[in-house]
């Protein structure tokens, strides 16, 4: 009897943490969609779990903090975590409009990423980490800390520049066959292909 | 029984026979020899008593159910240890997500999908059941205020739960999606299609893997590109970042798909490791109430056979005390 007294005391607990935790997504929030999801079930049911609960806790920088000296860089792959939480120095990220560095202190920025290589510096000029990444974002937040998220990535290092090559004369071939037929879908495929395989070239070629 | 119905038959034939006034004994002699047989079919094994021919092939069968679940439970282990990793992999990129756009699960809008995640196989204890559980309250839950709900099912055992009284709504069912590895351009593809239905917020809904014993229901959202630009209108997270793109609507949209996709791909691993987690439970708990069932058949069938043995020698030896005396 008291141990279900002392459970569901805890589970309030549980709850009413929960939500002003996450208070800050206002009236669209779990809190709201658990009001409009409660009636509509059996009242035995537990209520379901969000995503945002199990976000890693982090400290949120308080306002007119001090820029930190170093620029936290997280990297994500669909299949894997490349970096994680990693102290560096300065990123340069291969965005569609330009290539651009970021730096502690950075504006938050939202980049769409072209194919073309992502250049970590650990420590500036010293030591440095090249990956080549096929698309994806970026996106540079306001506490000094950027996450790349890419749909492919791999080490500059990894990249064979004979098999480069070959895939991009066999793209450039398919192009070529491709356009005097005139199928949209297939046409852009190449395009894509080739456009990948010339970045890759000219970044194993550099 | 086919003895005594051969006798039955036999003493029919034999009363003909004597009221016709004509000799059959060799039909009768074949019959009896054919009765004997039928009865010697009967004995298997060193069992002697139709009761407990039964109890032994009860006992043949649950112990073959045990070795099927004790099987099933060590690929499904073998399973599990793998999907694990690679849902713990998958985890990191939704995180970027959520710092940008928010969790919004209660967003006002349209059409409402609702995409439950389920198993195709089952023996996986009570995981898909639980989602549809969820499926259908979610669907309720935005039915209301001329809102569009509709599902959007994967996994056949979600179809075959939801089918029976939400069939309406149910718009496309996606199967077999965890028969081979799930890789990014398969859920890009599963995304491609989901796109189509034309919605303004996807709800998928699935197990999340805690440990081997814990799964946790989870609702994730994605809104459409549309609705994304909405929130970002009205005060959105996205207001304060600078957009560094060459058009902010196209932005936007290949932004919700990316996220659509990289949800998914995490929704459906999570559940495939749940899934597994699951079933190894599952088949574990149900070859221990196999073996245990096996002691009892076990216990009860020696004890018939020795109150049978024991029988038959009380009654040699009374028999043969009787003839001393």
């Amino acid at each position: 009897m008291f141990r279900q007294v002392a459970q569901r005391l805890a589970c309030t607990a549980r709850r009413s943490l929960s939500t002003s935790t996450l208070c800050r997504e206002g009236e669209k929030g779990p809190a709201e969609f658990l009001k409009k999801f409660t009636p509509h079930v059996s009242s035995t049911l537990s209520p379901p779990h969000f995503p945002s609960e199990f976000l890693p806790k982090t400290v949120s920088a308080e306002e007119g903090a001090a820029v930190p000296e170093k620029l936290t860089l997280n990297f994500f792959l669909p299949h894997e975590t490349t970096v994680k939480d990693s102290k560096v120095d300065l990123v340069l990220l291969p965005a569609l409009t330009g290539d651009f560095g970021v730096m502690p202190g950075h504006v938050p920025t939202v980049a769409q990423l072209r194919p073309g290589v992502v250049t970590v510096h650990k420590t500036l000029d010293k030591e440095i980490e090249k990956y080549f990444v096929s698309s994806g974002f970026a996106f540079v937040h306001a506490d000094s800390s950027t996450d790349v998220c890419a749909i492919e990535a791999v080490k500059l290092e990894d990249l064979d520049p004979e098999a480069v090559r070959a895939g991009l004369q066999e793209y450039t071939a398919k192009l070529g066959a491709l356009q005097a037929k005139g199928d949209d879908y297939e046409i852009a495929a190449a395009q894509i292909g080739v456009e990948v395989y010339s970045a890759m070239s000219a970044a194993v070629g550099a | 029984m086919a003895l005594r119905r051969a006798g039955a038959l036999g003493g029919m034939i034999q009363r003909t026979v004597q009221q016709q006034g004509q000799i059959a004994e060799g039909l009768v002699g074949d019959l009896t020899k054919q009765a004997a047989l039928l009865d010697g079919a009967g004995t298997l094994g060193g069992v002697r008593h139709a009761s407990q021919l039964a109890v032994k092939q009860r006992m043949r069968s649950v112990q073959n159910i045990a070795k099927i679940t004790s099987a099933m439970k060590m690929v499904a282990a073998s399973k599990m240890r793998v999907a694990q990793v690679n849902t713990e992999k998958s985890r990191g990129l939704l995180t970027p997500f959520l710092k940008l756009l928010g969790d919004l699960p209660a967003v006002e809008v349209e059409t409402n999908i609702a995409v439950p995640v389920t198993t195709d196989k089952g023996l996986c204890g009570g995981i898909n059941s639980s989602v549809s559980k969820y499926a259908r309250g979610t669907l309720k839950a935005f039915a209301e205020e001329g809102q569009n709900s509709e599902l959007v099912v994967i996994g056949e055992k979600g179809k075959a739960q939801l089918a029976r009284d939400q069939a309406s709504h149910i718009k496309e069912t996606i199967a077999d999606v965890g028969k081979l590895r799930i890789t990014f351009s398969q859920v890009s593809a599963i995304a491609e299609e989901l796109m189509k239905t034309e919605y303004d917020a996807v709800r998928i809904i699935f197990n999340r893997f805690g440990s081997a014993i814990s799964f946790k229901p989870t609702v994730a959202t994605v809104l459409s590109p549309d609705a994304l630009e909405k929130e970002v209108e009205a005060g959105g997270k996205l207001d304060v970042y600078e957009m560094e793109g060459p058009d902010r609507g196209e932005l936007l949209q290949d932004l919700a798909e990316f996220q659509l996709a990289a949800t998914l791909n995490n929704a459906l691993l999570e559940n495939n490791c749940s899934e597994q987690a699951s079933r190894m439970s599952a088949m574990e708990s149900s070859t221990k109430n196999a073996k245990e069932m096996l002691d009892k058949l076990t216990l009860s069938y020696n004890r018939t056979r020795q109150a049978a043995i024991t029988t038959e020698l009380t009654e040699i030896i009374s028999g043969a005390a009787a003839l001393e005396s």
